[in-house]
Order: C-alpha cells, then sequence, then structure tokens
C-alpha cells in the first residue's frame, strides 16, 4: 500500500493530508494505544481512497474501532454533498442496517440469580439463529413484505408485535423515508421472505445484561437505566434481503462508475451520483432494506420479551419491558449538518458508524431532548458494552461516533487459539451462559478476538463525541 | 501442473480472506466455488445426489466469477443448495457454466460453520501464480 503520512493532532485526533487524488484529508479518531494496532493494517489506505469519492465534505472520518474492511473501512463515515457527491453501496455495506436495539426492564440482577439459563433457552427456542433459520412468526406474505420495505418496524407494530412507543424510540422511527420496493429485485425479496424475525449468524446475537456502572446519573434517568438493572440486547440485520440488494447495486453502480466516469481506487467503492437515476434507486432499495432490518429487530424483541416473561413465568407488567433505543450501523441517510455554518441537507454513509446526534437535535423524542440520543455499543460477549449519549460536539464528525469493539484477531486466528478449549465452559466459568446457533461461531466470536471495547468508546467520550452513561455485563447471550 | 492445495485462508481481522488455486481457469473457477462452501459447511458429510445447472455472466473473469458465487450463495440462502462439487464445463471471460453436485441442507445432518453474507469485488484480481493461477476473494461474513 503506498505510506501515508500521518500526523498527530491531539491525543485523539489524526489526520491523513490530502494527497494525490484525495479530495479532502482523512481524519482518525484514536489514541497512541489504538493507532498501534490500526497503522499495522491496510485500513489506513481505505481511509484515503474513500477521500477520493466525488462530493465528499470535511474528512473522510474514521472511529476509534477502524479496521480492514472492503471499499470503505469499518468504522468508516463520508458525507457527501447531495448535488456535487455520490452515494456508494461499499459505504453502506453488505449487511445494511445492521443494527442494535436495547430493552430495558424493571428487573434487578438478583431477581434473575439462577435464571439466566432458562431465560437463555428460552431466547434460543423462541428466536431462530443460525444459517438457514426461517422466521418464528407466520411467513410474511409476498404484500406483507413489499409493506415490511415500505413501514419498516411499523408492520410489526401495526400486527401487535409491539407499541407505539417501540416506534418513537427507534432511529427515523424504524422507517427510513423513500423506500422503493420497485427497486428491490426479485432474488432479494426471495431471500428476505423467510428471514423476518430470525437472528443470523456471525456477530449477530442476543445478549442479557446487567448495568454494573452509571457515569452520568442525568441521561441514565432519561434512558430509564439505573445500575444493577437487567437489560437486553439484540444485534441483528437485513438477512439474505439487504445482502443481495447490495450484491445487486454493485453490480450497477461498477457500470454507472464507467458510464459517469468516476474514477475509484477500489472497485468495492464504486458509486454513481446522488441525483442520478441508478443513485436514487439504489437509496431506494437501501432505505427499503433499511426498513426490513428494523422490522427484523423488532420482531426479535416481540419474541424475546416473550420468551423471558415465559422463562421467568411473570407477566409483562412484572417485566416491564420498553425500548431504549435502536441504532442502525451500516447506512447512508440525508440529514442537516451544518457545512461552512449553515444548516446544509448531506448525505451520510456509515459503515460501521453509529449516529450521534447532540441534545435539542429534531428526530429526538422528547424525553431524550435535553439530554441528547443515546448511543449503544456493544462490546465482546465475556467483557462489556456501553451506552453514550451524542453530543453537540459530534457536528464535527456529522453526528457520528463508533459502533462496537472491533476485531483484533482474524476469524481464522481466533479458531487456532480457540483449539482444545472449550469456549463455553470458559464464558460459564465467569458466570456467562452462551448458547449458539452455529458450533463454530463461538469460537470465531470469543472475547478475545476483539479489542476491548472500552478503549474505543474512551476516545470518542474523551474528544468529546459521544459520552459515557452506562456500562453493560453480559450474563446470558444467544449467539447467531 | 496439478495443484495440491485448492485454496488458502488468509489473515483479515473483519472478513474471511480466501486465496484460491487453480491450474486452468476452469478449476480455479471450481476451487473458488470449493473453498466459500468448505469455510461455510463441513462437506465431508454432504452427498452428490442433487445435481444443479448454474450459469453466470460478467463484464470480465473477476466479474463473472464473483457474480458465480453470488449464484451459488444465493442457491444456498433460498433453496439450502451445497455445491459439494462443480464441474465448470464452459468458461470464457463473460460467462460460465457449471454442473454442480451437492445436496439440500439439513440442519440435523449438516454441520454449518459462520455463514458467507457476499463475495465482495475488493481488490479480486485473477493473476498468474507459478504455472496457475490464482484469485483472492474477501467475503463478508
Amino acid at each position: 500500500m503506498a505510506d501515508h503520512r500521518l500526523i498527530k493532532i491531539d491525543d485523539w485526533r489524526w489526520e491523513i493530508p490530502k494527497e494525490g487524488p484525495m479530495r479532502v484529508p482523512g481524519r482518525i479518531f484514536a489514541d497512541e494505544r489504538l493507532m498501534e494496532d490500526i497503522r499495522n493494517d491496510d485500513c489506513l489506505q481505505q481511509v484515503a481512497n474513500v477521500a477520493c469519492l466525488p462530493g465528499v465534505i470535511g474528512y473522510s472520518f474514521a472511529m476509534p474501532d477502524i479496521h480492514l474492511g472492503y471499499g470503505f473501512p469499518i468504522g468508516g463515515v463520508a458525507a457527501m454533498d447531495i448535488d456535487k457527491g455520490v452515494i456508494s453501496p461499499g459505504g453502506v455495506g453488505y449487511d445494511i442496517n445492521c443494527g442494535v436495539r436495547l430493552v430495558r426492564t424493571a428487573l434487578e440482577a438478583s431477581d434473575v440469580e439462577g435464571r439466566i439459563d432458562d431465560m437463555v433457552k428460552a431466547l434460543f427456542a423462541n428466536v431462530p439463529a443460525g444459517v438457514g433459520s426461517k422466521g418464528a412468526i407466520q411467513k410474511a406474505s409476498e404484500a406483507d413484505e413489499i409493506k415490511i420495505l415500505r413501514r419498516g418496524a411499523r408492520w410489526a407494530v401495526d400486527r401487535g408485535l409491539g407499541t407505539a412507543a417501540d416506534l418513537e424510540y427507534t432511529e427515523e422511527n424504524g422507517e427510513l423515508p423513500g423506500a422503493d420496493p420497485n427497486a428491490v429485485s426479485d432474488r432479494a425479496l426471495k431471500r428476505g421472505r423467510d428471514q423476518s424475525g430470525t437472528l443470523g449468524s456471525g456477530n449477530h446475537f442476543l445478549e442479557i445484561s446487567r448495568v454494573t456502572e452509571i457515569f452520568d446519573e442525568t441521561a441514565a434517568r432519561a434512558f430509564g437505566l439505573f445500575a444493577g438493572q437487567v437489560v437486553l440486547q439484540i444485534h441483528s440485520g437485513s438477512r439474505g434481503l439487504g445482502h443481495q440488494v447490495c450484491t445487486d447495486y454493485i453490480k450497477v453502480m461498477l457500470e454507472a462508475a464507467r458510464r459517469y466516469d468516476i474514477q475509484i481506487p477500489d472497485r468495492q467503492l464504486c458509486a454513481a451520483p446522488i441525483a442520478s437515476p441508478e443513485g436514487k434507486r439504489y437509496y431506494g432499495a437501501m432505505a427499503a432494506a433499511a426498513n426490513y432490518a428494523w422490522n427484523n429487530r423488532q420482531v426479535i424483541m416481540h419474541l424475546s420479551i416473550n420468551a423471558i416473561e415465559r422463562a421467568l413465568g411473570i407477566s409483562p407488567n412484572a417485566l416491564d419491558a420498553h425500548l431504549v433505543w435502536d441504532v442502525a450501523h451500516n447506512i447512508a441517510k440525508f440529514e442537516m449538518h451544518k457545512v461552512d455554518g449553515r444548516d446544509t441537507k448531506v448525505l451520510v454513509h456509515r459503515k460501521g458508524a453509529t449516529r450521534a446526534f447532540g441534545p435539542g437535535r429534531e428526530g429526538l423524542p422528547e424525553r431524550y431532548r435535553g439530554v441528547g440520543q443515546p448511543v449503544l455499543i456493544p462490546g465482546d460477549m465475556g467483557r462489556q458494552s456501553f451506552v453514550c449519549v451524542g453530543t453537540d460536539k459530534a457536528e464535527e464528525t456529522f453526528a457520528s461516533t463508533c459502533h462496537g469493539a472491533g476485531r483484533r484477531l482474524s476469524r481464522h486466528a481466533a479458531i487456532d487459539r480457540a483449539r482444545g478449549r472449550n469456549i463455553v465452559k470458559e464464558l460459564a466459568a465467569k458466570g456467562i451462559v452462551v448458547m449458539a446457533g452455529e458450533k463454530g461461531t463461538v469460537a470465531e466470536e470469543m472475547p478475545e478476538a476483539y479489542k476491548d471495547v472500552a478503549e474505543v468508546v474512551s476516545v470518542m467520550h474523551h474528544a468529546g463525541i459521544s459520552r459515557q452513561v452506562a456500562r453493560l455485563v453480559p450474563m446470558g447471550v444467544v449467539k447467531g | 501442473m496439478a495443484m495440491d492445495k485448492r485454496y488458502e485462508e488468509l489473515d483479515h481481522t473483519a472478513d474471511l480472506r480466501l486465496r484460491v488455486f487453480g491450474a486452468t481457469r476452469k478449476e480455479l473457477f471450481a476451487n473458488a466455488a470449493f473453498a466459500l462452501f468448505d469455510r461455510m459447511l463441513d462437506l465431508s458429510g454432504v452427498g452428490r445426489q442433487v445435481v444443479q445447472e448454474v450459469g453466470a455472466a460478467g463484464a470480465d473473469a473477476e466479474e463473472t466469477l464473483v457474480n458465480f458465487l453470488d449464484e451459488l450463495l444465493y442457491r444456498y440462502d433460498t433453496e439450502g443448495f451445497i455445491p459439494r462439487e462443480c464441474e465448470i464445463t464452459r468458461v470464457a471471460d463473460a460467462d460460465v457454466h457449471a454442473v454442480c453436485r451437492g445436496d439440500i441442507f439439513d440442519a440435523a445432518r449438516h454441520e454449518a460453520r459462520a455463514h458467507i453474507k457476499a463475495v465482495t469485488f475488493h481488490d479480486v484480481a485473477i493473476t498468474r501464480a507459478g504455472d496457475g493461477l490464482q484469485v483472492t476473494l474477501t467475503c463478508d461474513v
């Protein structure tokens, strides 16, 4: 790879100066320790590549959990000028609107002592996970699938699989405007039809956690979080439908990039002007896939809450489960941001990054207006996760922050390390119950395969982009 | 030259990177299909009784390869078809045709590992390696 110069701006910020075909500099958030890992990876070249895309505004950003992706780095953020800029499926990824939701309950850790095993078994039985899993809800008809693509999580809520409040506490209300089911291919529809309400495989999971520490009382109160509380995290995406939408439009965009003479340093960065027919169609299909994912997490949440109530033999009132928030990690969205001091509509690509709106932003529910948007940062299954909150200062990154721990080991290396060990037993010894849909997943996803999410979260906290609110520690995990 | 190694797994932190070998282009395409499914499943327990013809096209050899693999992933996702072996009957820059023998996925009989969501176009290039060919595939897991 070309060796890019890297300039340290302050303890948390680094810059790749604009060189050659780059239209803007790169800006990476990291401390010295994390930068050691990042330097050893080709991901900085990917930051520079994104900086070459037409219409990119300000910087090609990378969050501290950056690692090597394809096209965009994972942890990459780029905002585009809507007139001169491009939209790229490589800036969103295959798992469109892969994301996380956090559900709070009225239970305390002491209420579920000795019951985690039952809860995990019930979640595993109730939420289909792993390869080839089919939905637990009645199979969606073709007409239903089109409605899901248009209306997102509202489809589930209209069928009693949730409440209106769930929509209020989901980014974009679980329904991204501009979704165009006609832009979604039959192949994508077919891949998605059986999979509503399924977790998927790989890094997707359900986690029962307890809140062990509150860093920001005011924000925690607004989010309904308290120390000792039992909460549930759900990590899933748009399943085969989203993968197929990306696959389909990579092909469209390879051609479009040639037609519009867009110079791309990597085929996976293929793109078309936002305002072009190809750009508009991709946006419509991508929004439809995003809606599919929000509906999926809504259905999974409903199945999970039912499973926990049954496992514990308690009423919905006693569990008192409410959605705290639902974030998208892989998405491109039209948002209002300050550009040269003026409110400007831009298209923000977030590929493995989380929106982090500060206080007072439109699009936040009343309850969070005063404090800012909850930012959910899951860690590995053995250590911890964080709830943070967006700040005014997040405008620096078009209101974007990190999204997770980021892998330290390749899957291959993780499997090697796990050979001869029983990771499920090791976690059980730490008091964490794990069940997985696929045998190989636990080894590939073992805690030491990931960086400690605390390091990543701490960088964005100190940089002032997203402030720490609460620490969550795992008690029970279902892996896809 | 007969290659004893059909593919190898390279270190890639987030995704899966597979370097595939083949003495000829036909063998390279067949080995790429094998690599993908060998990584997703324990193929030793998979039969050969289901036969499917698979075709794909693309603007160049690399696009044709990625599109061919995408077609196999699509069939696996929608029908559960596991191609244990693909015989490439015809391959050119712009299209490929294969006869694939395998089985339909059954959780009771088949052991699945992490699922591959897609084969990406990231840095994909078919190059000469010794007497044969190789290609590196970056897969989203």
